[in-house]
């Protein structure tokens, strides 16, 4: 492979990268408007966002973002940008599949990847609960033709559906959650790489409260159970504008948990079950009023 | 960093009202007296550690009825107090609660002549990033300045995951006011975006402590223009006073952005001129307070309108 050796171009002012790139372990979806090049934002001390995907035949462009000089080098020797000063920029077309990393002579420390596919999939960040709806976004080329989901099983991959690129070749496929499983993208010949889906069991969640001598107690009992996960009791906070988390609790071995309030609150409440990183809520609520 | 103190008085006070409050001025001012305040040791222990943040906790954004769902939850890496050694995570602040004690990192305290130890431990299993602690405002020798630079800068400035160090710093004469701190170290420019920051308030030897202290970071988080990490009204932080406290508001900017800093219904004097509203830049930081008067809820926000619109606002709660 040789990817056609890039255009330094000093193009007009293109709006930088979000921010919330940054905080994205794996981010670099690769969206962007057609026929424009995929940005790369270069910071002071890395890259954002550090692995990019794009189609086969497009673009990527960096642009120097910070006040200091760097190069973006091919780490197998394909392309390099030489000095881009600060606020300048680096473009480079990539025509062949492939994962391209490469890394600045200046800073070595300040590495990067690009992922060129010649179809893209991409699946939810956080994992479903049965019975959500699964959309599954991608592009291809815009050549026309329609493009098959197909649905990993034991003997290989099978079709589960059918859609029609828009112009621009994006695509979206709308699916049940039924199940964990990797899916791929069929364009003709072209391939995508398969995209891991994980659905968690849809889950019952009892709740109850009493009172005690010196406080009330609500108990949380979830099944089936969820490892790790967490439980956060909400009131309704006028001055939050919604409903506020007062209190967390862990599950006991994925199955209970035990929250003390103190004695007097009438309140209605909401218990709401989240994944371990206890922000994530698996859609699982009731509402009780507390016993006072 | 601006240092300025006591507040124009409300315009709609009557008579009666601004005696009162001349005369709890007053009364504070002889409550406060020569303090002698004598210069401590204070230590703190800090970690830089992994966690899962939401933006927008109540998930909407209630003045414009924008609701929002898990896009806004991000994972990232905040600075965050322990027990000495490390040995147990505590809350950033005693008045916190769970939804928002995170970002800022701890508000670290201390007076004038003061010497304050950090020990610092870089818990970042999340992206596996040397991180670091510098800050503003103090003064320190090089190995405490806790910025990477190539073939000067030793361990203070990139301290690996898994790893410790030791900021020793001491508050000088011109130590007074609010100053920031934040992540210097090769992954500066993604910590910071991810919340790796927070705020130092120092006293004056002879200043007494206010009754309420509230602390406001203007900065972006995600796609977001936050207040402490958190975007729209009852997510960014409630501050709340009573009439008579004495209130000091601690204003700072992490980013690449200035921001008007904005308090509806009070005013306060900067270098003798009254104000209600103060540009701060990136890095930069100032404080004052007043002797609160004005009961009701009022709003405190970022007058940038693009910012606003993006979640810089919050308000202020004020009862008798």
């Amino acid at each position: 492979m040789s990817p056609r050796l890039g255009i330094a171009g000093l193009l007009a002012a293109l709006a930088a990268a979000s921010p919330a790139l940054a905080l994205a372990p794996h981010g670099g979806e690769g969206s962007h408007a057609p026929g424009e090049p995929a940005q790369v934002v270069i910071n002071a001390t890395a890259v954002d966002p550090s692995h990019i995907a794009i189609l086969a035949g497009e673009r990527v462009e960096w642009h120097n973002a910070s006040t200091r000089d760097h190069t973006i080098t091919s780490s197998d020797g394909l392309f390099d940008s030489d000095l881009i000063a600060s606020n300048r920029r680096f473009s480079q077309a990539f025509t062949d599949p492939g994962t391209f990393t490469y890394y600045c002579r200046i800073h070595p420390f300040i590495r990067g990847a690009v992922n060129v596919a010649a179809v893209l999939l991409k699946a939810p960040t956080r994992s479903l609960v049965r019975g959500e709806e699964l959309v599954l976004e991608g592009r291809t080329r815009p050549v026309g033709g329609a493009v098959t989901i197909e649905r990993a099983s034991g003997s290989g991959f099978v079709p589960v559906t059918t859609v029609q690129p828009a112009s621009d070749g994006s695509f979206s496929a709308r699916l049940p959650a039924d199940g964990s499983a990797s899916f791929r993208a069929v364009a003709g010949t072209d391939v995508s790489a398969p995209v891991h889906v994980e659905v968690a069991a849809a889950r019952t969640m009892k709740v109850s409260a009493a009172r005690r001598r010196r406080s009330q107690v609500v108990r949380v009992t979830v099944s089936p159970p969820l490892r790790g996960a967490i439980v956060r009791l909400q009131y309704y906070i006028r001055h939050r504008f919604g409903w506020w988390t007062t209190t967390r609790a862990r599950l006991e071995d994925g199955r209970s948990a035990t929250i003390r309030l103190r004695r007097g609150s009438r309140a209605r409440v909401r218990i709401v079950l989240t994944q371990p990183d206890g922000e994530t809520a698996t859609a699982v609520r009731r509402m009780l009023k507390l016993p006072g | 960093m601006i240092d300025q103190i006591w507040r124009v008085p409300a315009s709609t006070g009557t008579l009666r009202r601004l005696l009162a409050c001349a005369t709890l001025a007053l009364a504070a001012l002889a409550a406060a007296g020569p303090t002698t305040a004598s210069a401590v040791t204070r230590e703190y222990w800090i970690g830089a550690t992994p966690t899962t943040w939401n933006i927008v906790p109540n998930g909407a954004d209630a003045i414009l009825g924008t609701r929002y769902g898990n896009e806004t939850i991000l994972p990232t890496v905040t600075y965050r107090r322990y027990t000495p050694g490390w040995k147990k995570l505590i809350r950033n602040s005693p008045a916190d609660n769970v939804d928002s004690d995170r970002i800022p990192g701890p508000l670290l305290r201390a007076q004038v002549g003061d010497r304050i130890l950090v020990h610092f431990k870089n818990f970042d299993t999340l992206f596996d990033r040397a991180h670091s602690m510098h800050f503003h405002g103090v003064s320190y020798k090089p190995s405490s300045d806790g910025a990477y630079l190539p073939g000067f800068s030793g361990r203070d400035g990139k301290v690996e995951p898994g790893r410790t160090w030791t900021y020793r710093l001491r508050a000088g004469p011109q130590s007074a006011g609010f100053w920031p701190y934040h992540d210097h170290s090769t992954s500066m420019h993604e910590s910071l975006a991810g919340g790796l920051y927070g705020g130092f308030s120092i006293r004056g030897r002879r200043e007494r402590a206010p009754d309420r202290e509230f602390v406001v970071v203007f900065a972006p988080t995600g796609e977001f223009q936050t207040i402490n990490g958190h975007a729209f009204v009852g997510n960014t932080p409630v501050f709340r006073a009573r009439v008579g406290q004495l209130v000091q508001w601690n204003v700072m900017a992490i980013g690449s952005e200035h921001h008007t800093f904005h308090v509806h219904g009070h005013r306060w004097l900067d270098r003798g001129v009254p104000r209600d509203t103060q540009t701060v830049g990136p890095a930069e930081s100032f404080r004052f307070r007043w002797r609160e008067d004005a009961r009701g809820t009022w709003f405190y926000h970022c007058h940038v309108e693009q910012h606003m619109e993006r979640g810089m606002i919050g308000i202020y709660r004020v009862s008798r």
